[in-house]
This record gives structure tokens, C-alpha cells and sequence, in this order.
């Protein structure tokens, strides 16, 4: 396998999605890079509609899904470059595992005996439960194997619907290890999950789809200083928190205090003013600080936040 | 995009999964029923025109009810299994030409139902008749090939367009096949048993009785071709515009 | 009663209550009435009934079609008079075998519908971990099939019966020919229900595919009256082969009315196997009770 390519476009321009009256997915534009991007929404928000349409396997009722600079609907070329893990468990369970990775290289024209089919099944450690029919396997199995046939023919874009659903935790973390590796050999991968934590361990970027908008898109830590009219919540532990509080009560950048053993929380709708005022308030008093914590930058906070508006 | 390479893998799978399961033993059993009738005739012995109770039992037996259902559930599920739980996801993210997929799924069921309707036919009408008749013989089962095949092509295809292709197809063989174009000549033309039972004839020669139909054999060869032509064309060309749908 | 909820914390002013899993001590209403449940739900099921319109379809369609040869009947009947009377070959003696393709299409539509969707969706392993046994889901759905199935073709017969009174010249001659056949009518039509939907709900228990059953189910109909008609119509048999004309549905229909009602078969296959229509009333009977057998072994049995 090469180590780097040149990154395929994965562009969608003002793509919707509807069924009759239900609108699935409404005006969405964003490219993918190389790198691991993640695809976050709360459950019938349109995560799998976009997956999907990006793997080329509905048609969008208006806007352009290219790939490559492409259509990619109706296109089966397409899939030389893309490689779909679809969510749905269903896979053919009379084939053995190495027969489904098997079958999806020959149906990738890839010649026999290059040893792709051994490679995606050792890359997903599957490679001593190969020979067993799919039937018999567990979910996360099913996951696995469905990943390695979609790994066979390397592709430069890989499309994952909830990929860790059943997973253990070992081989969640597997998986998101491997995601990382293809990414940081230039592949694009998408990928869409529900849960927060999964995404922020391992997608450098997300976007975040609501009621099947883009409600945001990018680093998540940067989304949330985006969001200027949200108060932003900082941790701090200092030497002396209770005469620090007293200082900053004064101040108008400070809209919150709260004061617990050994924390002070502070809430500011002024990011930058307060990050510039607060060292210079410490030192003023002598106080020293130990800790400032951003405590609302996690995904989940934004998540939060943008489901909400 | 691949040629005709993928056709092997794409056979293989679509052979494994249809043929692996319960409704084999339907099939089969369909299949089986006119050496059943065969066999129970023969023991009982005292026949007298063989060649006639073949006639009738290949008119009656045969062609109405045995060719079209076994076609139907090999046709329907060779695409409609896997479009119903999703699998077929597995083959369409393929670059794979959706006509070499409609191919190998027509291919499969095809030669499963040639296969079984035509060692239903020869052995059938071999124990009645015995090898006095061999064009008789001949006939019936170039008459059964001829409707497998168109049966099977337009299912598949009636799989591919809808999710209720089982009723659809049901719904022809029995409605339209069963009432309306045997009760007005003029609808003859358009009624895939009729084109099998126009080759039967046309093929069994001098040895045909009361086999028939208006149709004359070439046109019914002519029209079945055009028949399963047809339908692969119309299924390929709504596959490569498939649509999955699925629950998000 | 629920128990109460336990006390997590409390003082003179307020409490914290612990609304986590909480039993049930009071009094359960038990297998039967599970049973019962089961089986009501199971006929309004058939028809449609809290199922949106679509499901509906179906059997109220096949429903009105079955009625209709009765409603033409006796509408001859009244505008004509008796002499309609050899007009109209339609008869409470002979309606079943008039509608006997109906029968099989009302099975081979809803037998499905009644077994497939629980199958399917997995939930036979709620419906087991309850009071319910795997005996008495088979039971209650067979009853209500046969239940459904024979209000459809009771309703007919009645307004058949209806009719001849209200024709006659004098109610009470009218009452004295239509009261004899109550009988018959209710016997034949419940028999006829319970070997159909016997023959229908075995098929169906095998697969979750609703289509796929209504297929083998019309399948298994379609060839069984084939097969044996061409046997018995073709072959000059012998026993015990002769016997293989029991294997017809329409046959054994046919025999169980004539049977019942004292009347002349008018089914080929009777006649022409030689054997006494009394055998296939029987052997409609062990079929209705063989099936029913076969469909409680399926379900002590199946995978839930």
C-alpha cells in the first residue's frame, strides 16, 4: 500500500434529502480532508442520509455530492476510491469471513494472490477467526469484518456508519487506533456516531448534524470559541480562591461565581477580555493559580448548545 | 469499471444464498410433484393413452402451476433476499456495472429452475411414455426451459422495481395468466406460458396432440427472448439507480 | 397493589424517594385470561381491526366477495320468485364448495399476517416469558383463524337461510327447510375453517417472510388439487392408491358437505375415487386436528 496520496475531494454543495414531505437532510455543504472527521447527531438527524448520499448510494433531491470532482451517485467507478462500512448488520452469512474479504476484492478487480485479503483481515485481527461462517460471529465480529472488506482494495476515502456499535471496549479502541493510522497516511474518513466520546477521542474534526442541518463544522474547540454569545465557564484553583472570587465579583466580565472546597468556577461572556484581566487581577493580590481549566469545551458542551438553538 | 471477471464471484455468491436454504426444499418439492403424480400413476397401473395423460398433466400441472412458482421464488428471491435485510449494500458499493449483477442473479436462478423443471419434465414424462415419444419428450421440455427462463428474468427484475415482487408475481400467474389470457385470444400474445406452450408444440412435432397454442413457435420463441431481454435491461438500468432504504 | 415507594431520605420538612425498580404484590389476572387476550387480539388481527386501513384491505375485500354469491342469490331470488329456484345454482348445501378458492386465499392472505410479524420482530420470547405457555399461543391463534374464517362464511349462509325462509310461500314451511340445515351449516363451515387454517398457519410458522409463506401456502393449495385431480381423473387406480384423492383440499371440502347435508358430491375427485364422501368428512376432520397438532409441536420447539 502507498503511504500518502494526493486527498480525493469529497465535496457536498447545498445537498438536501427529502422523502415526500420528511425532509432528511437540508442544505449542507462541507469538503472532507485527509484526516479523520466525525459525524455527530442525536439519533433520525440524518447522520446515516449523509453517509449515504456521500457513498453514492442515494440521490440527492437537490445540490452536488462529488467525489473526485464527481457525481456520486450512479457512478459504480466511484467506488474504486471509497470504501463503505454500512451500519446495518446484515452481511452473507453462509460466507466465511475471508470469503466476504475475498469476494469484495475480486468485485474490486484486485488480482489474486496479492495477499490484500490476508492484510485488511490481520489489519482488523480477524485473521484466526477468518474461516469461520459470519453467522457464527458476534456483532463486533460482524463490525470487523465488514471494515476489512472495505479496507481491501485501499481506499483513499473510507465511510463508516456507527462503526463501534457492539464493539468492546478493546477492540473500540482498536478500531479508532486504526482509524487514526489510515488518517495519518492521508486518507479521508468519515465517520458518524451518537456518542460524544467516541467522536472526541478520534476525529479531528466534526460536523455536527441537527434535524438534518449542519448546525457546525470544524474542530470542536474551536466551534465552542465560536460561540460568542454562549458564557464561557473556567475552572481555577488557586492559592486563594475565596480572596480571588472577591476580586473578580467586582468585575463586568465576570457574569457567574460559584465557590466549592477547593474550586473556583467562573462564567464570563467575555473570553478574551477576562483570559487578559485575570492574570493581572492574581497578581495584583498575590495570589497564585495552579489550575485554569476550560470546564465547558468538551464536545459535549457544545453538542449541548447546538442541539439546543 | 470490471467486465465479465466479476461475473464468476458475483454467480458464486447469488448460487450460495439462494440455494443454501428452506426454500430449496420448496422448490424442490414443487418440482418433484409431477414424478409424484407420475410415479402414483404408473404403480396404479391399467393407463391407457400415456402420451395424452403426459400432454395433459405438462398442460395442466406443468406449465400452470409448477414452472411458474418454482420460477417465481427463485426469481423473487435472488435479488429480493438481499435487498430486503440490506445486503445487497455489499454489492452495489461496488465498481461493479449493475447489468453483470441483474446477469448473475438471472443466471443463477435460471439454471436452478431449468435444471429442476427440466429433470421434472423428462422424468415425468419418461416414466408415463417411456422413449416412444421422444419428441414429445423433446417438446415439453424445450417448452419448459423456454418459460423458466422468461419467468425468471421478468421476476428478477420485478424484484429489483419492488419490494412486493412475490404478490406482484403471484398476482400475474394466477390472475392474469390463470383467468385473463386464457379466457380472450387476443391477450394470448402476452402471457409467458403461452409462448412455452407454443415452443412445446412447435418443437414435439407430429408428436404434439393436444398441446398448443395460438401462437405459433417462432413468434413464441421470438417473444419470450425479447421477453427476458427486457427485463434485463429495465432491471439493470433501475439498479444503477437504486436508492438504499434504510431506517437512519 | 405497587409497593410503596422506599424512603431514601427524610426529615420533618421534606423527603427523597427511591423510584427505582418496584414490585408488584397485588393480584394477576393469569393464563387464561392471557390466553383470551391473545386470542381477541389476534381476531381483530385478522381483520385488520386497529391496524390502520391498508391492513384492512384484504380481508374485508375477500370478506364482501364471499358475501356476494349470497346477496345475488337470494336478490334472484326474491324478484324471481320460486322458480328462481332452479336458476340459481347457489345453495347453503353447496356455498362452500362455490367459495372454496376464497377460503384458500383468506388463509393463504392472513395466515401470514397472524404468525409472521412475531416471528420476525423476535417478540415470541416476550410472549413465552409470560403466564402465556407455547401451547396456548398456538392454540389461540389457530382458534382465532378459525374463528375469523368461519364468521366469513357463516355470514353468507345465514342470509342464504335468511332467504329461503322469507321466499317460501308460508314462514313455517320456509322454517321447516331452513331449520334442519342450521346444523350442517354451522359443522361444515367450522370444520372447513379449521382444516384450511390448519394447513395455512403450519405453513406460515415456518418462515417470518409473509410473502414467502403466502406463497407456499397458495403453492401447497394449487398443487395438491392439481396432483390429485390429474391422478384421480387420469389413472384407473387400484387401493390403495385411490386413496391419494383424501390428499385433495377441495375434496375433502366437498365431501364434508356432502356429507353433512345429505347431499349428492358434486367434486370430481370424490366421485371418481370411488371412495364414500363420509371418508373425506373424516379425513377433513384429521387434518383440521393434525394441523393443529403440527402447529403446537412447532411452537413448543421453535427458537424464541
Amino acid at each position: 500500500m502507498s503511504e500518502t496520496r494526493p486527498a480525493p475531494a469529497v465535496a457536498l454543495n447545498a445537498v438536501a434529502k427529502w422523502y415526500g414531505n420528511v425532509v432528511a437532510v437540508n442544505d449542507v455543504t462541507f469538503e472532507l480532508e485527509p484526516g479523520v472527521t466525525g459525524l455527530l447527531g442525536p439519533n433520525g438527524a440524518g447522520k446515516s442520509t449523509l453517509l449515504h448520499l456521500v457513498a453514492g448510494l442515494l440521490r440527492p433531491s437537490a445540490g452536488r455530492v462529488l467525489v473526485d470532482g464527481r457525481p456520486s451517485f450512479g457512478d459504480p467507478a466511484v467506488y474504486r476510491r471509497v470504501g463503505l462500512v454500512p451500519e446495518r448488520e446484515a452481511v452473507f452469512p453462509y460466507l466465511t469471513a475471508r470469503e466476504f474479504v475475498r469476494l469484495s476484492a475480486q468485485l474490486q478487480g484486485l488480482p489474486i494472490g496479492t495477499g490484500a485479503v490476508d492484510r485488511a483481515l490481520e489489519t482488523v485481527e480477524l485473521g484466526a477467526a477468518a474461516d469461520r461462517e459470519l453467522s457464527t460471529y458476534s456483532k463486533g465480529m460482524r463490525q470487523r469484518a465488514k471494515v476489512a472488506a472495505a479496507l481491501v482494495h485501499d481506499p483513499a476515502v473510507l465511510v463508516l456508519d456507527e462503526p463501534f456499535n457492539g464493539m468492546d471496549p478493546r477492540q473500540r479502541l482498536h478500531m479508532m487506533a486504526l482509524l487514526r493510522s489510515l488518517a495519518g497516511r492521508g486518507r479521508v474518513i468519515l465517520f458518524s456516531s451518537h456518542i460524544l466520546e467516541e467522536v472526541e477521542r478520534v476525529a479531528e474534526r466534526v460536523l455536527v448534524v441537527v434535524s438534518g442541518r449542519l448546525a457546525a463544522s470544524g474542530d470542536f474547540r474551536e466551534i465552542r470559541r465560536l460561540m460568542t454569545d454562549r458564557p464561557h465557564s473556567f475552572t481555577l484553583r488557586t492559592s486563594d480562591d475565596r480572596a480571588l472570587a472577591g476580586r473578580l465579583a467586582g468585575r463586568p466580565t465576570v457574569s457567574g461565581l460559584t465557590f466549592e472546597d477547593g474550586r473556583l468556577d467562573v462564567r464570563t461572556a467575555d473570553f478574551a477580555t477576562f483570559t487578559r484581566e485575570l492574570p493581572v487581577l492574581a497578581r495584583d493580590a498575590g495570589i497564585s493559580i495552579f489550575e485554569l481549566a476550560p470546564a465547558d469545551e468538551s464536545l459535549e458542551s457544545v453538542f449541548d448548545y447546538l442541539v439546543r438553538r | 469499471m470490471l467486465g465479465a471477471s466479476v461475473l464468476g464471484p458475483l454467480v458464486d455468491v447469488t448460487a450460495r444464498g439462494l440455494l443454501g436454504r428452506r426454500r430449496i426444499l420448496l422448490v424442490g418439492l414443487l418440482a418433484v410433484a409431477p414424478v409424484g403424480v407420475a410415479v402414483v400413476l404408473v404403480l396404479g397401473g391399467g393407463l391407457g393413452a400415456t402420451a395424452q395423460i403426459t400432454r395433459d398433466i405438462y398442460a395442466s400441472l406443468v406449465m400452470t402451476t409448477v414452472v411458474p412458482l418454482v420460477a417465481l421464488i427463485l426469481g423473487t428471491t435472488a435479488i429480493g433476499a438481499e435487498i430486503d435485510d440490506g445486503t445487497v449494500v455489499h454489492l452495489l458499493a461496488k465498481p461493479v456495472g449493475r447489468g453483470w449483477i441483474i446477469l448473475a442473479k438471472m443466471l443463477v436462478a435460471a439454471t436452478a429452475g431449468v435444471v429442476l423443471c427440466g429433470v421434472s419434465v423428462l422424468v415425468s414424462g419418461a416414466l408415463l411414455v417411456g422413449l416412444d415419444a421422444p419428441g414429445l419428450l423433446l417438446g415439453m421440455l424445450a417448452g419448459a426451459v423456454v418459460a423458466v427462463i422468461a419467468y425468471t428474468a421478468v421476476f428478477v427484475t420485478l424484484s429489483v422495481w419492488t419490494g412486493r415482487a412475490l404478490v406482484a408475481g403471484l398476482a400475474y400467474v394466477l390472475l392474469w395468466e390463470g383467468f385473463i389470457a386464457s379466457a380472450f385470444s387476443g391477450t394470448r400474445l402476452l402471457s409467458i406460458r403461452e409462448y412455452g406452450l407454443a415452443v412445446a408444440a412447435g418443437i414435439a412435432g407430429p408428436e404434439k396432440g393436444t398441446l398448443g397454442s395460438d401462437v405459433p413457435l417462432v413468434t413464441g420463441l421470438v417473444l419470450a427472448a425479447a421477453v427476458a431481454g427486457l427485463a434485463f435491461a429495465l432491471g439493470a438500468r433501475r439498479l444503477a439507480r437504486f436508492e438504499i432504504s434504510d431506517a437512519g | 397493589m405497587a409497593t410503596p415507594p422506599d424512603l431514601v431520605a427524610g426529615s420533618a420538612t421534606g423527603s427523597i424517594f427511591d423510584l427505582g425498580y418496584r414490585g408488584y404484590d397485588g393480584p394477576r389476572l393469569g393464563r387464561r385470561h392471557a390466553i383470551a387476550t391473545l386470542f381477541a387480539h389476534s381476531l381483530k388481527w385478522t381483520f385488520g381491526i386497529g391496524r390502520g386501513g391498508r391492513a384492512k384491505i384484504a380481508p374485508f375485500a375477500l370478506a364482501g366477495l364471499t358475501l356476494l354469491p349470497a346477496l345475488l342469490a337470494v336478490g334472484i331470488r326474491a324478484l324471481a320468485g320460486p322458480a328462481a329456484e332452479r336458476v340459481t345454482p347457489i345453495t347453503p348445501q353447496n356455498y362452500l364448495t362455490f367459495v372454496q378458492t376464497l377460503i384458500a386465499f383468506f388463509v393463504t392472505a392472513q395466515a401470514p399476517e397472524l404468525l409472521g410479524r412475531d416471528q420476525r420482530h423476535h417478540v415470541l420470547t416476550l410472549y413465552f416469558s409470560r403466564a402465556l405457555e407455547r401451547t396456548d399461543y398456538a392454540l389461540a391463534k389457530y382458534g382465532a383463524l378459525v374463528c375469523a374464517l368461519a364468521i366469513v362464511l357463516l355470514v353468507p349462509q345465514v342470509i342464504l337461510l335468511l332467504g329461503m325462509v322469507f321466499a317460501s310461500i308460508d314462514i313455517g314451511a320456509g322454517l321447516g327447510e331452513a331449520l334442519p340445515l342450521v346444523i350442517p351449516i354451522f359443522l361444515s363451515t367450522v370444520i372447513a375453517a379449521a382444516f384450511f387454517s390448519g394447513i395455512g398457519l403450519v405453513i406460515a410458522a415456518f418462515t417470518p417472510r409473509r410473502a414467502f409463506a403466502s406463497g407456499a401456502i397458495v403453492a401447497t393449495f394449487l398443487v395438491l388439487s392439481g396432483v390429485v385431480s390429474v391422478i384421480v381423473l387420469r389413472g384407473a387406480l387400484r387401493d390403495p392408491l385411490r386413496y391419494v384423492a383424501l390428499l385433495d383440499p377441495n375434496a375433502l371440502l366437498d365431501g364434508l358437505a356432502s356429507t353433512l347435508f345429505g347431499a349428492a358430491s358434486r367434486n370430481e375427485t370424490v366421485t371418481r375415487s370411488g371412495i364414500d364422501p363420509a371418508i373425506f368428512a373424516l379425513g377433513a376432520c384429521v387434518v383440521a386436528v393434525a394441523t393443529l397438532i403440527a402447529l403446537v409441536l412447532r411452537y413448543r420447539r421453535i427458537e424464541a
